[in-house]
């Protein structure tokens, strides 16, 4: 007599094409008689009906030719470079990848030919200020910094991993607070806009806490979006940490800890004082508020910052010029 | 150097670009969403192309990746209320024609309706098993246990059956016929 787990066996198998006709017999019994397998082959023939549809034979050689122009347009639309709740997320992130395709097809830093505002230069020496209120970045009504102080400018950045601007813009990000490492602080903080940016919060913090941000920063964004694994579950991110020489039980104790609470809650209480409605968006000396929306490029978006550092360097200091804007 | 990686890319990507489409046309039951998805899927591909290929099974990852997406699209359906949820009938109807009887084209709106009130994951079982993946590639495809496959597969047909019925309530071979 056949049981049920013998005919989940040939459906799961495909094997019932080959059954010999005395299987075949009792299988034929044993659907006549046990209601749920007989739903359940009912349901896999009805699936199984589906004809097989073919692509559209042009449809890979214009997915083909889109990636090759985006790599020779270079620059995404502005407002493609953030990540917001609203937009239909699959256009985004086409465009977005491609931005990430440049990314990491062209050394880090390249200029774009062609593009003006890349021959401008601005640094610390150079008193011409390129950007403008209202349309490269907006002043919060009340000073914000998170560490006070004479010395080095917080840049804050607000991100979230699931946010494919956000791991497109990385790269440029980090190579840019490399370079001016001597005069800026630079600090991540989490989004926590529903229960993935929570979660992901929390193992941000908890890696922290662990003193393994440089290891897993990174490595967290790749297995998102270039593995494909949304680490969407406490197991998952503990096989995740586990892969980077985390154990279990290390990873439970910081994830779970109070310390990881209260700067989660922060990351939150943030994000709202800020007034962030999409990432990344970037903080200047707790002052200024940019993002991707506000910037033609990634490239754009970092000269932004340097700019709004720059002046908020030169403005902090006891003599400063009467140029400075606040 | 694109040029390079452009030809990567069609060499690794192109000769699974079909089976790409044709999982994810039935994972997504709509064309246009199915080639919203395996672009997506392309896109991630090119990205790590020097990745994959390295990879003994690109077809592997591309699923792999593919399926996520997917199953994580339920996420983002809540996030983006400018794309259509799951709340549209599934799969194009058949042409009608001498080959079609009224019995398979019923038998097909009664899927169309039931399909997208499936799980993400339910679906995305049965669509990948529908196009003739076993328990071991699954296992590969998904990261669940055979075992847990073999269960999840089971409450899904089970779940789509109970679904196929409720929708029979609703569409009659009269309507059909009209």
């Amino acid at each position: 007599m056949m049981r049920c787990a013998h005919l989940d066996e040939i459906l799961n198998e495909h094997t019932y094409v080959d059954l010999a006709p005395q299987t075949r017999a009792a299988l034929d019994r044993h659907l006549a008689d046990c209601p749920r397998c007989a739903a359940a082959w009912r349901a896999h023939e009805a699936v199984a009906a589906v004809p097989p549809i073919q692509s559209d034979p042009a449809l890979f050689a214009r997915i083909v030719g889109r990636l090759d122009h985006a790599s020779r347009e270079v620059r995404p639309a502005a407002p493609m470079l953030r990540w917001l709740p609203h937009v239909g997320l699959s256009a985004l992130v086409a465009v977005v990848a491609l931005a990430a395709v440049v990314l990491e097809r062209s050394a880090p830093g390249e200029p774009v030919p062609g593009d003006a505002a890349d021959t401008v230069s601005v640094g610390a020496a150079d008193a011409v200020t390129r950007f403008s209120e209202g349309r490269h970045y907006r002043r919060l009504p009340l000073a914000a910094r998170m560490v006070t102080g004479d010395g080095e400018v917080e840049v804050v950045e607000m991100f979230m991993y699931a946010c494919f601007p956000c791991f497109a813009f990385e790269p440029h990000l980090q190579t840019w607070s490399e370079s001016r490492a001597a005069a800026v602080r630079l600090e991540r903080v989490p989004v926590t806009w529903g229960p993935l940016a929570a979660l992901h919060a929390r193992a941000f913090y908890a890696a922290e806490a662990l003193g393994k941000s440089e290891a897993i920063h990174e490595a967290f964004f790749r297995e998102v979006h270039v593995s494909g694994n949304p680490l969407d579950t406490e197991a998952a991110l503990e096989a995740f940490f586990a892969r980077l020489g985390v154990d279990r039980v290390t990873f439970r104790r910081a994830f779970e800890s109070p310390a990881v609470d209260e700067r989660v809650a922060r990351a939150d209480a943030l994000a709202r004082r800020f007034g962030i409605g999409g990432t990344p968006s970037l903080i200047i000396d707790g002052t200024y508020v940019t993002g991707g929306e506000m910037a033609e490029s990634y490239e754009t978006l970092v000269e932004i910052v340097d700019e709004l550092v720059t002046e908020s360097a030169t403005c902090r200091g006891r003599e400063a010029p009467a140029s400075c804007r606040f | 150097m694109q040029q390079s990686a452009r030809q990567a890319f069609e060499a690794v990507v192109g000769p699974h670009f079909d089976a790409m489409f044709r999982a994810a046309y039935r994972l997504t039951g709509r064309r246009c969403d199915a080639e919203d998805l395996v672009q997506e899927v392309c896109l991630r591909a090119f990205v790590a192309i020097d990745e994959l290929e390295r990879l003994d099974s690109p077809r592997g990852w591309l699923l792999r990746v593919q399926y996520r997406l997917f199953v994580d699209g339920a996420r983002r359906a809540q996030r983006t209320p400018l794309r259509p949820a799951d709340d549209v009938d599934a799969f194009d109807s058949p042409a009608p024609g001498p080959e079609q009887s009224v019995e398979a084209m019923h038998a097909h709106a009664l899927l169309s309706r039931a399909w997208p009130r499936l799980g993400r994951e339910q679906r995305a079982l049965l669509a990948l098993h529908a196009e003739g993946y076993d328990l071991d590639e699954l296992h590969g495809i998904t990261g669940i246990s055979k075992g847990a496959l073999s269960a999840r597969l089971h409450r899904a047909r089970v779940r789509l059956a109970k679904l196929l019925d409720e929708s029979h309530g609703c569409t009659g071979l009269a309507q059909l016929e009209t």
